[in-house]
């Protein structure tokens, strides 16, 4: 036998949920491999020019904007070309959006799994997420393109954007999750965040900095907890603009309290997880 | 609260080797449609009405290696107690002990992805059940072997038949050496030639790695062929847990109404029936009467079952009135799908000229082991005379009996030989082969 210590699995009704991070967590690291590969390959792998078609959306909503202020002449941008600016809000809220929306879709997508065999069911969302990451690297290579021509340079603060990326993908998972743990019950609750990603590109400073914007409008705009994200991300890369350490903060304490709500929602509805499916 | 004082005192007195499986007042709530949605993630308060019991108060214990067959009507609760046990759905009520590393033979197919080669869904599907890469790979060779997918292993499953895929799934499965087997009507899917090898591949884990095993079933022939025990769920509770010959002959009793033993009513008469079998005309005239008929084993005890390489004896006591009728009594045997498996007369050389004298009477039948199939068979019992030819008695299918086959059966003892499927046929002689070389 494999495994000399046997362990002793504990069923029992009195729990009310499965405990955050199940302590046969480890035994399924595998598992955990195997599904981000899973997510990858079902992203990039399944069509020749996958990676192509990852830069079509960032790129052409740039190039919108940057006709719009071309056309307009109004300059919401701050501190870096304006379609630099963009670029980077544009490619980091659509890695949020999208991991954010995998991570809460990933417990209906695996249903049959989840009603036929049992496994700790964090590793759907947290599968989606880590996949996500390979969205991280292909968009710096454009962001990174784009700042080489134009000529912008980096500073120390670019040590910041892992810490920056890092928080940005727990902040979608931990959002994930309680979507996920939510729409077991609720299903309607995912249509309401596909509204709620929609407008969210036009709350966060995706195409503006908020410093362009009216004291009150500015400070209502900070609730949004991805203002930190993108401007730290923009901080993190361009010398020219300095990283937002009160606005990065927030958002690092509203990570923890996403990632606590989403995780424990998660644990409890993966008591009912196969039932509610 | 009850089961918290349980396990405290059976933890007390744990002295023996502890249980693989202990399972204390285990039951299972249902939300009724209506009842659903938010409330029950935030496990409001319920009403009574909303909900039913798929599995209510169920306790047992299984000792490690011991083979348990769980037995039980469509609903009775026995695909909830193993779904719990696995740990996919989470009980209401009670509490589960499991031992060791838990394996449940998934459906056919789960978790694959059709775009991966076999090779890569192996890797998939064994850490889905668990496995770590380096045990995954120690075991490669021989899930690629079983599942006999020659150089389709390197190709996407999306161009496997359902066979193919079947076996790749049962492979990876089957060889996980779990501590704790759990098996759900896996009999149920693939076709003949899958369940056969399925089987076979359980009854070699049984055999090498001797796990526990907790195996839900229909079919009765397969819970007696790979199960010392047996419990029986019935309405989501426990009817009854023992050996696996007492518990399967009272489901049967109970269910297929097999009954190894008939005692003629004190009074009065049966009223004829007419057979299939018999055309003799039925006579009114009171000649002889059946007293009792009883299905007994090698050693001539009542029995319910008997193994099928074990002779059976029919035993038929029955009273003759009149003198030089020449009474004899006769059997009809009948299997399951209510087939005519063959028809025996009276041929007891003590007595050439049948029976004459007035009396009680005792006749015994004795059929040969290796002969029926598998499956329960059900007896009619008739008093004749054969000059003038009549019928003075016929009980219809009034006694029955099934036959068994257990899987540690060796070669040599039954008609099987290296084959794991059931044989059809409504015999199942173990035939006197012999052989030799001619060139």
């Amino acid at each position: 036998m494999l495994t000399p210590e046997k362990q002793l699995v504990v069923i029992d009704a009195c729990e009310a949920r499965r405990p955050l991070l199940p302590r046969d967590f480890w035994r399924f690291r595998e598992l955990l491999a195997q599904m981000t590969l899973g997510a990858f390959r079902a992203k990039y792998l399944h069509l020749k020019t996958s990676f192509l078609w990852f830069y079509v959306r960032p790129l052409t909503v740039t190039l919108v904007f940057v006709m719009l202020k071309a056309g307009s002449g109004i300059d919401l941008g701050a501190g870096a070309p304006y379609a630099l600016f963009v670029l980077t809000g544009v490619c980091f809220w659509f890695i949020f959006a999208d991991t954010l929306s995998a991570a809460s879709g990933a417990l209906a997508r695996d249903a049959g799994l989840i009603q036929k065999v049992y496994f700790p069911i964090l590793i759907l969302p947290l599968a989606q997420t880590l996949a996500r990451l390979a969205d991280v690297g292909l968009a710096m290579i454009a962001v990174a393109a784009l700042q080489v021509t134009l000529g912008v340079g980096v500073d120390w603060e670019l040590l910041m954007l892992i810490p920056v990326v890092v928080q940005m993908m727990l902040l979608a998972l931990g959002l994930g999750c309680a979507v996920a743990a939510w729409s077991l019950a609720l299903p309607d609750v995912r249509e309401g965040v596909n509204v709620a990603l929609y407008l969210g590109l036009f709350l966060s400073p995706v195409f503006f900095a908020p410093g362009a914007m009216q004291p009150v409008a500015r400070a209502l705009l900070h609730v949004n907890p991805l203002v930190g994200s993108l401007e730290g991300a923009r901080g993190a890369l361009f010398s020219t603009t300095s990283f937002p350490w009160a606005a990065w903060s927030y958002s690092c304490a509203m990570t923890g309290v996403a990632l606590l709500v989403g995780l424990t929602l998660l644990s409890r509805a993966s008591r009912n997880a196969a039932e509610l499916l | 609260m009850s089961i918290a004082a349980e396990s405290s005192a059976s933890e007390t007195t744990a002295a023996a080797p502890a249980p693989a499986v202990r399972v204390q007042g285990l039951g299972k709530r249902y939300l009724l449609e209506g009842a659903r949605g938010a409330g029950a993630l935030l496990q409001a308060r319920l009403k009574e009405n909303q909900t039913f019991w798929a599995l209510r108060g169920v306790s047992f214990e299984v000792a490690a290696g011991e083979r348990v067959g769980i037995i039980g009507r469509n609903g009775a609760g026995k695909s909830t107690l193993l779904k719990i046990l696995s740990r996919v759905i989470s009980p209401s009520e009670g509490r589960a002990e499991i031992r060791g590393r838990i394996a449940s033979l998934l459906e056919v197919g789960t978790g694959f992805n059709p775009r991966l080669s076999g090779r890569a869904n192996i890797f998939l599907n064994a850490a889905l059940l668990g496995l770590s890469r380096k045990e995954t790979e120690a075991r490669l060779a021989d899930i690629i072997g079983f599942a006999e997918l020659g150089r389709f292993i390197e190709e996407p499953v999306k161009s496997y038949s359902t066979g193919m895929r079947a076996r790749l799934g049962f492979a990876i499965a089957a060889h996980i050496d779990p501590d704790v087997l759990m098996l759900d009507e896996v009999l149920s899917v693939g076709d003949a030639a899958f369940q056969a090898k399925c089987l076979q591949r359980v009854g070699e884990m049984v055999g090498a790695t001797n796990p526990t095993l907790l195996f839900v079933s229909h079919s009765i022939a397969a819970v007696r062929r790979f199960c010392d025990r047996c419990i029986w769920l019935d309405k989501a509770e426990l009817v009854m847990d023992g050996d696996v010959v007492s518990v399967t002959e009272a489901y049967e009793e109970k269910l297929l109404k097999v009954k190894g033993a008939y005692r003629a009513p004190d009074r009065g008469r049966v009223a004829p029936v007419p057979s299939p079998v018999i055309t003799e005309s039925e006579s009114d005239e009171d000649v002889a009467r059946v007293v009792s008929a009883a299905v007994l084993n090698a050693t001539g005890e009542q029995t319910n079952s008997v193994r099928i390489d074990e002779p059976v004896q029919i035993e038929v006591i029955f009273d003759v009135f009149v003198r030089g009728r020449r009474v004899e009594p006769a059997l009809h045997f009948f299997n399951e799908r209510g087939d005519v498996v063959f028809v025996a007369a009276f041929t007891d050389p003590a007595a050439p000229r049948a029976i004459n004298e007035p009396g009680r009477h005792r006749a015994v039948a004795r059929v040969p082991g290796n002969l029926l199939n598998d499956g329960v068979h059900r007896v009619t019992v008739v008093l004749v005379t054969a000059d003038p030819l009549a019928r003075h008695e016929t009980l219809d299918k009034i006694i029955s009996f099934s036959v068994f086959e257990r899987e540690d059966a060796r070669l040599d003892q039954v008609a099987r030989g290296r084959y794991a499927r059931r044989f059809p046929g409504a015999v199942r002689p173990k035939l006197a082969w012999t052989h030799s070389r001619v060139n």
